[in-house]
């Protein structure tokens, strides 16, 4: 009898207690799925962009370095180019501490990271790859990522002449690929061999097919019986590629 | 005695009334860490600004805005590829970082009070002579 009073006077403090301890599981389970939640979003989502804009960005470094090779620049440029920006990119990045390694494509055909082959037989293709290793340390990330950075412009070249008059008619298919898909041209420059010196075709004729594939047609004067032709692309990113090809006569009409 | 009975009901009632109040504040606590804070909405900016100006670069379009000095057609890009409600300023700079757009502020209104988030982007020129110029922009949530 005694200890049931005593029971009953103190379970009203047990509630409380009871109440407390309930309150503080709450609390503390909530706050732990929350704070795992936020510690997931920062690890998924940040790194993910910040790996896109510096992909882009050495992307970009490659394209414009080769596009500047291609029209008469040096070839160091390439290199050159990927330490300034990897140079900038240290300086402006305020995402975490970043480690890059960057090294030019030296395995054959490249070489300094380049290939550059225009050569006679209708093909030519002009190419720059780098390869490119970061690390990034972040307060919530610590993310390693490599890749290759491989710009790749390529011009094939067919065609044949047929006799027009004391003229030869040169009908030229030409196709422009980038990185080996269909791309589009912002201007081609077409010359012949007359059999003395080469001849700049200024007016020839362009169909545009829309899908990275052009006709060019144009009249040259020459005595021998193949045409040496040159084709030179400059595509949309301003990179040049040429490719010289030997066109036979065709019987066709 | 039968008063000393009345007032152990009494405190019951205070006592149940307090444990009440305990898991209720206890809830209210919990439910009011769901909601986004300031620090949460800092980074949703953040992460909207980097995307915005990852969809410009992707194509090149900043690049070549850039190189023309184009400030406008900017400017009209981000009004369309940000959401209503967001106000943005953008700077850019050159190697040297040196203000490019002096003459013109690439922005959609007057800054608001709000905390801003600030992103720091690097765009390489399209041009053939290499140069990378850095993007500034800052996001903040209007209203």
């Amino acid at each position: 009898m005694k200890n049931k009073t005593f029971r009953e006077e103190r379970s009203g403090q047990i509630l409380v207690i009871t109440a407390l301890v309930i309150s503080l599981l709450i609390i503390s389970t909530t706050q732990y799925f929350y704070q795992l939640q936020a510690e997931n979003k920062a690890n998924e989502k940040i790194p993910t962009e910040i790996l896109l804009a510096i992909k882009v960005g050495a992307f970009r470094t490659v394209e414009v370095s080769l596009a500047n090779i291609t029209n008469g620049g040096s070839n160091t440029t390439l290199e050159e180019n990927v330490n300034e920006w990897i140079k900038s990119l240290r300086i402006r990045n305020t995402y975490g501490i970043l480690v890059a390694n960057t090294s030019l494509w030296n395995i054959p055909p490249y070489n300094s990271g380049l290939l550059i082959n225009w050569s006679e037989n209708g093909y030519g293709i002009s190419s720059a790859c780098t390869n490119f290793s970061f690390r990034l340390l972040g307060t919530k990330f610590d993310v390693h990522f490599d890749f290759f950075a491989n710009i790749t412009t390529t011009l094939r070249v067919d065609g044949y002449y047929q006799i027009q008059g004391g003229e030869k008619n040169v009908v030229l298919i030409c196709e422009v690929l980038n990185e080996g898909n269909p791309a589009l041209a912002k201007g081609f420059e077409v010359s012949y061999y007359n059999g003395t010196r080469w001849i700049n075709v200024e007016d020839f004729s362009l169909t545009d097919y829309g899908n990275g594939t052009y006709r060019i047609t144009f009249n040259a004067i020459v005595e021998s019986k193949d045409v040496n032709v040159s084709v030179g692309v400059i595509d949309t990113r301003g990179i040049y590629a040429q490719a010289n090809k030997t066109l036979q006569r065709s019987r066709k009409t | 005695m039968k008063i000393r009975e009345n007032r152990k009901g009494q405190i019951r009632i205070i006592e149940a009334f307090f444990s009440a109040l305990l898991i209720i504040s206890a809830l209210l606590l919990t439910s009011s860490l769901n909601y986004p804070n300031k620090e949460e909405t800092l980074d949703e900016l953040t992460q909207m600004g980097i995307n915005v100006l990852l969809e410009l670069d992707n194509n090149g379009t900043l690049a070549e805005f850039i190189d023309n000095q184009d400030w406008l057609g900017i400017k009209r890009s981000l009004e369309i590829l940000l959401p209503n409600g967001v106000w943005f300023n953008l700077t850019v700079f050159d190697n040297n970082m040196t203000v490019l757009n002096q003459d013109f502020s690439i922005t959609n209104g007057k800054a608001p009070s709000q905390r801003k988030a600030s992103i720091e982007y690097l765009c390489v020129s399209r041009k053939t002579t290499f140069q990378v110029y850095t993007v500034r922009l800052q996001l903040a949530k209007v209203g």
